[in-house]
This record gives structure tokens, sequence and C-alpha cells, in this order.
């Protein structure tokens, strides 16, 4: 269950990129597992999700009205647009999936505990924070069912006392006519994929600083 | 815990001085606990990587390729009978219809949340069996309610 914990070895010219891509590994860190380096394949789909998403952005209109006529267009008209959206898709379940089992595997392996307990914390804010760009991306469909889910994301988060209205209005808009309304998508686009860039180089750079704990 | 990168650092096991023979400097077969600590060059992990980065990216190719996603119908056209929530919300719709919005959409998840942001803390105090005891009933509970969801859905 517990593994051994591995601290980095200090080279000469040291600094953020070498510290998280040192010149020198651990041997038994990059061993193949049966742990499958989840960790790693969930920041592979969050690649992904960002190369197919910037491909995607050259043709998506936000917007009540817009949206779904800009999803049909790219999946019927544009090249390589049906597969560019279904890659972006499955990216985006395989990371929800990824990062819900990593965690699993952090807690089994005891990997939570001290001295890695701001890691632990940077790994649920970027579950949470991963669940809600899934949620978000389902909004930008502009369909019934991303209307739906809309109004009733909107109304559990009204439900809040004191601030729900008001965070409702910032994260959401005006979800009245559909979910595709100009705050999800720059939340989906800008705001969260740059909070969970930042997040996932920290939780990097911890797990360098820590120690590996295998299995990976 | 604030301990000093030094006193982190796991103590290595003693070194078996290097013998000579046949002219030359040799070391013993490494020890488990020394192969343990042996380390290779970057460019290593990096093929290690680059692989199992083309097995994964094939995969969710593959996944794009036989189920593409269906888009639904325009929010313009008539509201249809039931509607279900992205499958990563399905826990949290099953809750919702056994409690009040309030309970099942924001305090039960919130709970969870807090209770994972807990669990380091309660290891400070070795408080083993809780920090347990409330990860394994999240992350059952997820599983379970999923489970739930995709069954009824």
């Amino acid at each position: 269950m517990a593994g051994a914990s591995l601290t980095p070895e200090v080279h000469p010219r040291r600094n953020f990129w070498t510290h998280l891509r040192p010149y020198r590994v651990y041997a038994s860190a990059i061993r193949f597992s049966h742990t499958l380096c989840l960790g790693g394949l969930s920041f592979l789909a969050f690649l992904i999700l960002v190369v197919t998403g910037v491909l995607l952005l050259f043709q998506y209109l936000p917007g009540v009205d817009r949206a779904f006529a800009a999803v049909t267009a790219i999946d019927s008209v544009f090249p390589f647009g049906r597969l560019f959206r279904a890659l972006h898709f499955w990216a985006g379940q395989i990371m929800v999936l990824t990062v819900f089992l990593h965690m699993g595997r952090v807690f089994y392996t005891g990997s939570y505990r001290p001295p890695r307990e701001m890691n632990w914390i940077i790994g649920v804010g970027l579950l949470v924070l991963t669940v809600v760009l899934d949620f978000t991306g389902y909004l930008l469909r502009g369909d019934q069912e991303a209307l739906a889910a809309a109004t009733i994301g909107a109304n559990l988060m009204r439900e809040i006392p004191g601030v729900g209205s008001a965070l409702a209005s910032i994260f959401f808009g005006d979800v009245s006519g559909g979910g595709a309304t100009l705050p999800v998508y720059i939340w989906h686009i800008v705001g969260l994929p740059m909070i969970i860039g930042l997040l996932i180089g920290l939780h990097f750079w911890r797990v360098r600083k820590d120690g590996i704990r295998r299995p990976l | 815990m604030n301990k000093s990168p030094a006193a982190r650092k796991p103590e290595l096991p003693p070194v078996t001085p290097s013998t000579r023979q046949n002219g030359a400097l040799t070391q013993p077969t490494a020890q488990p606990e020394q192969a343990r600590h042996e380390k290779v060059p970057l460019a290593e992990l990096a093929s290690r990587e680059w692989v199992t980065g083309l097995i994964a990216g094939n995969f969710i190719l593959a996944l794009a390729l036989w189920l593409p996603p269906a888009l639904g119908y325009s929010s313009n056209a008539p509201t249809p009978g039931g509607t279900y929530a992205p499958w990563v919300f399905g826990p949290v719709q099953v809750l919702l219809r056994w409690m009040s919005p309030l309970l099942g959409g924001v305090l039960v998840p919130v709970l969870g949340l807090f209770s994972l942001v807990s669990l380091p803390y309660l290891a400070r105090k070795q408080a083993w069996r809780l920090a347990g005891f409330l990860f394994w009933a999240f992350y059952l509970a997820v599983i379970v309610l999923m489970a739930y969801f995709f069954v009824g859905h």
C-alpha cells in the first residue's frame, strides 16, 4: 500500500522547468504499473482538450440562437469538424474519469498525508474544476438538454443563501433561452482552462517538491 | 509539518564499496533497496511518455470515431417529456429526486468536498479510521449514485 517517498536530486541549473523535468529521474518512478499513471493520463486528456478546443473556436459562435446552428455546422459542414468535436467530447469524459480514479489511487497509497496536504487540496480543486469545465462544455452545445441543464444549474446556484443570485448571474448570465450564453462561453474557453492550467503546474511542482510516491 | 527538504529525504542504504576485479573497478550487484534509488536519463521517461501518449491518444481517437457524441434538438423546439443531466452530474440529479434543491444540490455536495479537504488534517491528528471512512463513504456514494443514475437513464 504505502510506497517509498523519493525526493528529486539537486542539480546546478535549477529552475521551474528543470524542477518539473529533472535531467535524471528515479527508475522506479517511471516503471509501468497497474495504476496506469492516471494523473498523467488526465493531463494528456487536458492537452487534447486544449488543442481540439482551439480548433473548434475557429467555427463556434456563442449565443442562444447561434450556438446550436454553429455546432450543427461543425458536425456537418466543416472538414473534420465532427471528428474534432468528438475528440473534444471524449477527451473531456476521459479527463473527468481519470481525475476521479486518480484521486482514489492517491488516497489508497496514502499520498494525501503530510507533507503532501497542500497537493491533495489542489487536487480536490482540480477535480471540482474539471467537472465544472465538463458541465460548461455541455451547456455550449446549445440544444434542449443544455437549456435544461443550465436552468437547473442556475436555479441550484440561486439556492446558496445570500450570494446565490449574484453568483448565478456572474457564472451563467441569462439562461432563459439556452445554456450557451456569453459568460458560460468565456468561463469555458478562458477562465476555467487558465485556472486549471495554473493548478496543474502547481500540482506537478508540488509532486516533485514533496517526492513521488509509488505506484504512480 | 514544515520539515526541511533534508529532513524529508529518505535514508539511503549504506553504499557497498567498489571492489577491484580483473583490473577494473566493479560494483556488486545492486540490492533491491539500492535499485529503488537508481536513476535514469530524462530521455527514458520521455520515450515512455510518448508511447503511453500514443496508446491513450489512439484510444480516445477510436472512441471519437466509433461513438461520436450526439446532438439533441434545438432549444427552440418543443420541450421533451424528460431530460437528464450530463453523467458527471448524475449523482446530484439522483439526490435531487430525494431531497430539496438546497440540501441535495448544494449542501450535500459541499459537505462531501469539505470532507475530502479535511482528510490531510485528520491524518495529521492520526485519525486514520475517520479519514478512511469519510473518503470511502464519499467515493462509494458517488459510484453507487452514478450506477443508480445510469440504471434510471
